[in-house]
């Protein structure tokens, strides 16, 4: 795997570091491996051979929600799923007691026997791989974090705003978890084990005219500075008091790597990368038009999509990318400066040049194709954001956005609006804050309008259900956008 | 630890039998999918009891003022059929949770495992979080009084439980959905089913003890009408929104009027001649289930106690609504035609419930009256937040019994309950209103992106242009954007009691996420004045 650069000197900077994960993990919170087996061992004897795959996890988390500068709920939660997929669907459980497993066992195959050959194939969830590494999303700092612990820190963040006389509402959770993934016997399964730590908080001014935000996510809690995001939560809000009412319209944009994210997590999902989907149904951002020659649509793979300057891949070596092998097993890189070198089918498609296999995990409702959320790296520059904003004559500061929609689903046309702190830039300087605005945009037309990159920073990005694994980590840069779509104003604040 | 096995071993010792686990029998053939012959949790048998009362006492000891234990059992069974294929995904699971105050600061703990240890350890780890919290500030806090139920046992009445039919029966019928709509002139690729059953047990530390069953139903299906094989149209059957149903949701007469209409109106559609959007201000007629979902975000979320006072500020956002103590009963949120009535306790409803998730018996109450805002959406604390506001207004300071958690694995938040928008005292419908509007635009069920505070948004979906009273056109990528004040006291009719509909939807709120269900039931509104654009065209 070759990490692609941009033209500008290496702004990846990535150092492998080693394993990490302490020898010691094993505690009564996670199901070690053993025990895993032991589950298994007894799914499988009561499937009778048939071809089932099993996914195991326990998962724990400690929480700690604050608002108007107090603790709200502080918590501490656990539990099993096991979830086994067998031709035509999953069953899950959370009992992992004899009856229990083999009553869903029964279930996967008395659903088989009905109309066999109408069955449509659930099997998508990856076979385990033996051959690579497991991933470094293991930290004891993470793992080992009191309620006690939690509880101070909160107090701590907290007071700060107090002190402004501003209100603080936040999050703080602390995941460990564990999956085992099977698909055929004992012997053919994998045991990977993860933490996830996030932080974020909204402080805003008790009139409601200011609002600033912040977070941070990550495997390892050591590396998110909670005290720094307290800093920029609270500079945010102060800065953002009383914004004057501009018009709506194109911007220059300098986004900052959050909104980027928020950008890109429409663009980063199983359909829009889904050959499938762009043929069978004649749609997606990627679809190149229909080859009457050979009766086939295809796709834009090979075509260049984006800016030269962009590229997005992710490295399951990239000790700031990993994640649990069933979200990433093989290098891929989807734009290689700015050509779509990768699309994902399904399993059932077997190995196809420039296409990379999805492996969807197992879901009560079928949606594969939108929960698909890889973690991404996208290349950037060296420019710093003092001086994208040095360089703009006029143009916005937009912190982040929130609720966007798909508005277009072959362009990736979103809407929502901005939040948390949107600045006007005037002649080189941030001359104010300004009304958050509806936006209408695509990221496919932002990573084609592209004036200056920065260096790629995580970003806060955190995992979705205890149940479905790992977060998938972003690295993004911010991005001063040319154009950005303005349409409205909003009175939200 | 982990398994039923524990609750097995402990269980058995310690309450003198097994409340959860099952017991195999010769007769059982399927778990899952037969319940006739699987011994599925008994929520309401004594030795839950036993152990909810167990978990308070522990939590008590540990230095509780108040505590209460959650314990649920669900099932989901989900389909998903076309005419060549099929699958069936199923889930159960088996949670408790116990919620402990300690000095005004909350804990809580929650797992997978009943058994008398889990419940030991769960109360005194619930205790543990608050205390460690209670160190710090004080946080004065009074929950609202209520009346505990020492005991009771709710079952949500539905028709049939989709759980005893058999699956390859409900997957004849999904079948025999899409070909009855082949015959009657569209088509559907794919039907998707989705049962769900939640048992809940709830014990509270001042006497309070419930046990329910609840039900919900939902399903998707997409009907297509295609012309010459080129262009196509297609909308999703408007009754299939969660309900608090069971299978009668499918297995309905009602159904096939449904499927019937749907392909009336594509077909009328589909030779509809399409214009793109003329910008502009218009009178517009938004049909029922636009004003459903336009309540839901707007007068729903928006009211939600937690949202006004800023708890939700780093979640879903906070609220147009900022001071209760200034708003309640002033506050004008729409036209004075506009009433809006809160409850958890219509039949069929998806929030429906005989008692919340904190034993509140919920009731129903008006929420906007006149236009004017008169309560909130509360839980037992929210609403002490509000006992000087409720005082000054010669209102009982009593929770609105919105509290509700979607499994104990979650702690209680404040969720919309079922909102009902009362018609028109004149029997209008909607085509009455086209006639009344003459020319303007109309909105059928369209999709709504809102801002952090609800304070306006942008609905986008299928219009038409109406002249003189009927639609004439199609409007292509037309939306409205609105300010939500300003939409509602804009509202100079409404359809009447022949035109209400209901609708099922979800929100998800919270930190960490959870989903809440709740219906609208609505009625089409004639707005005087709204502004349409076009919703894909940038600035």
């Amino acid at each position: 795997m070759t990490i692609p650069r941009t033209d500008e000197a290496d702004p990846y900077g990535i150092t492998y570091r080693q394993d990490s994960r302490s020898d010691s993990q094993a505690d009564e919170r996670l199901l070690s491996s053993a025990e895993c087996e032991r589950i298994e061992q007894s799914i499988q004897r009561y499937a009778g051979g048939e071809h089932i795959h099993v996914r195991i996890t326990t998962w724990w988390q400690g929480e700690l929600r604050w608002a108007r500068n107090r603790v709200w709920l502080a918590g501490d939660r656990r539990d099993i799923q096991v979830a086994i997929t067998g031709i035509g669907g999953t069953a899950f459980t959370n009992q992992a007691d004899d009856v229990s497993l083999q009553a869903a066992v029964r279930a996967i195959g008395y659903v088989r026997t009905w109309e066999p050959d109408r069955i449509i194939p659930e099997l998508t969830v990856g076979p385990p791989r033996f051959d690579t590494p497991s991933p470094i999303i293991w930290s004891d700092a993470t793992y080992r974090v009191t309620a006690a612990e939690r509880g101070k820190l909160a107090q701590r963040l907290t007071e700060r705003a107090d002190a402004e006389h501003l209100l603080s509402a936040g999050y703080l959770q602390l995941r460990a978890g564990e999956v085992y993934v099977s698909a055929s016997s004992v012997s053919d399964a994998r045991y990977d084990r993860y933490t996830e730590a996030q932080c974020s908080m909204t402080v805003r001014h008790p009139e409601g005219t200011g609002s600033g935000w912040a977070g941070q996510s990550g495997f390892d809690w050591s590396v998110i500075d909670s005290g720094l995001l307290a800093t920029h939560a609270l500079e945010r809000c102060t800065a953002s008091l009383n914004p004057v009412r501009i018009e709506p319209g194109r911007y220059t944009a300098i986004l900052e790597p959050q909104a980027v994210c928020d950008m890109m997590n429409a663009l980063m999902i199983g359909r829009n990368f889904s050959r499938i989907i762009h043929e069978r149904f004649s749609q997606g951002p990627f679809l190149l038009g229909n080859d009457k020659v050979f009766g086939i649509m295809r796709t834009k793979l090979g075509l260049q999509v984006a800016d030269a300057r962009i590229s997005i891949w992710h490295d399951p070596a990239d000790p700031e990318l990993g994640v649990l092998p069933e979200a990433g097993l093989e290098p891929i890189t989807w734009i290689d400066r700015g050509v779509l070198t990768a699309m994902n089918h399904g399993p059932e498609s077997g190995n196809m040049e420039g296409y990379r296999t999805m492996y969807a995990l197992p879901d009560l409702n079928d949606n594969e194709t939108e929960l698909w959320r890889p973690a991404f790296r996208m290349s950037g520059g060296r420019t710093t954001l003092d001086e994208m904003i040095a360089t703009t004559t006029r143009g916005l500061l937009v912190t982040r956005f929130s609720n966007l929609d798909l508005l277009d689903r072959d362009s990736v046309l979103l809407t929502g609006t901005t939040r948390d702190g949107l600045w006007l830039i005037e002649q080189g300087k941030i001359s104010k804050a300004v009304n958050n605005f509806r936006i209408t945009e695509s990221p496919l037309f932002i990573l084609n309008q592209i004036e200056q990159l920065g260096v790629p920073v995580p970003v806060f990005r955190p995992g979705r259900s205890p149940y479905d694994g790992s977060l998938t980590p972003a690295i993004v840069p911010p991005l001063k956008i040319n154009d950005f779509s303005f349409t409205a104003t909003v009175d939200a604040i | 630890m982990y398994s039923r096995r524990t609750f097995l071993a402990t269980g058995v010792t310690t309450l003198a039998g097994v409340a959860g686990g099952r017991r195999l029998s010769a007769t059982q053939s399927n778990a899952f999918l037969n319940v006739r012959s699987e011994p599925s949790v008994q929520i309401a048998d004594d030795r839950v009891r036993e152990m909810a009362m167990q978990a308070l006492d522990a939590a008590r000891r540990h230095g509780a003022v108040y505590s209460d234990v959650r314990l649920s059992y669900t099932r989901d069974r989900n389909y998903r059929t076309s005419l060549v294929g099929y699958s069936v995904n199923q889930k159960e699971s088996l949670t408790v949770g116990i919620r402990s105050l300690v000095n005004g600061y909350w804990g809580f703990a929650a797992g997978g495992v009943w058994s008398a240890a889990e419940m030991e350890r769960l109360a005194a780890e619930s205790v543990q979080q608050a205390q460690v919290n209670a160190l710090g500030k004080p946080r004065p806090m009074e929950l609202a009084p209520v009346a505990p139920t020492p005991g009771g046992h709710w079952t949500m009445p539905i028709h049939q439980d989709p759980f005893d039919v058999h699956p390859i029966e409900v997957l004849d019928f999904l079948r025999s959905l899409i070909l009855y709509t082949a015959r009657s002139g569209g088509s559907v690729s794919e039907v998707r089913s989705l049962f769900h059953l939640h048992e809940l047990a709830l014990a509270t530390s001042e006497g309070h003890y419930s046990t329910q069953r609840l039900y919900r139903s939902s399903g998707e299906l997409k009907i297509t009408k295609n012309l010459a094989g080129y262009s196509y149209i297609s909308r999703p059957l408007p009754t299939l929104t969660p309900a608090g149903m069971g299978w009668e949701l499918f297995r309905n007469p009602a159904i096939y009027q449904d499927i019937e209409s749907c392909i009336e109106v594509l077909s009328r559609d589909i030779v509809m001649p399409v214009r793109p959007v003329d910008v502009g201000r218009y009178p517009i007629v938004l049909d029922a289930a636009g004003v459903a979902s336009l309540a839901s975000a707007t007068i729903g979320a928006a009211t939600e106690i937690d949202r006004v006072l800023g708890y939700e500020a780093n979640a879903t956002g906070t609220s147009y609504l900022r001071s209760p103590a200034e708003m309640l009963g002033t506050f004008q949120i729409g036209s004075p035609a506009l009433n809006v009535v809160a409850n958890r306790n219509e039949s069929r409803g998806a929030a429906t419930v005989q008692w919340d998730a904190e034993g509140v018996a919920p009731r129903e109450y008006d929420l906007v009256r006149n236009g004017r805002l008169t309560d909130f959406l509360t839980m037992r604390e929210g609403a002490g937040w509000l006992k000087e506001t409720y005082g000054q207004h010669n209102m009982p300071c009593r929770s609105n019994g919105c509290a509700h958690t979607p499994v104990a694995m979650e702690a209680p938040l404040v969720h919309t309950p079922n909102l009902v928008i009362t018609p028109a005292a004149s029997p209008a419908s909607e085509d009455d209103l086209f006639a009344s509007m003459g020319d303007g635009v109309a909105f059928t069920a369209p999709k709504f992106n809102m801002d952090f505070q609800q304070s306006g948004g942008l609905a986008y979906g299928a219009a038409y242009r109406i002249k003189k009273g009927l639609p004439v056109e199609r409007i292509g990528n037309s939306g409205i954007l609105f300010r939500t004040l300003e939409i509602w006291k804009g509202v100079t009719a409404l359809g009447g009691t022949a035109s209400s509909r209901r609708f099922g939807m979800s929100v998800v709120k919270g930190e960490p996420e959870q989903t809440g269900y709740h219906s609208v039931t609505a009625v089409p509104v004639l707005i005087a004045e709204a502004t349409v654009v076009n919703v894909k065209q940038k600035a």
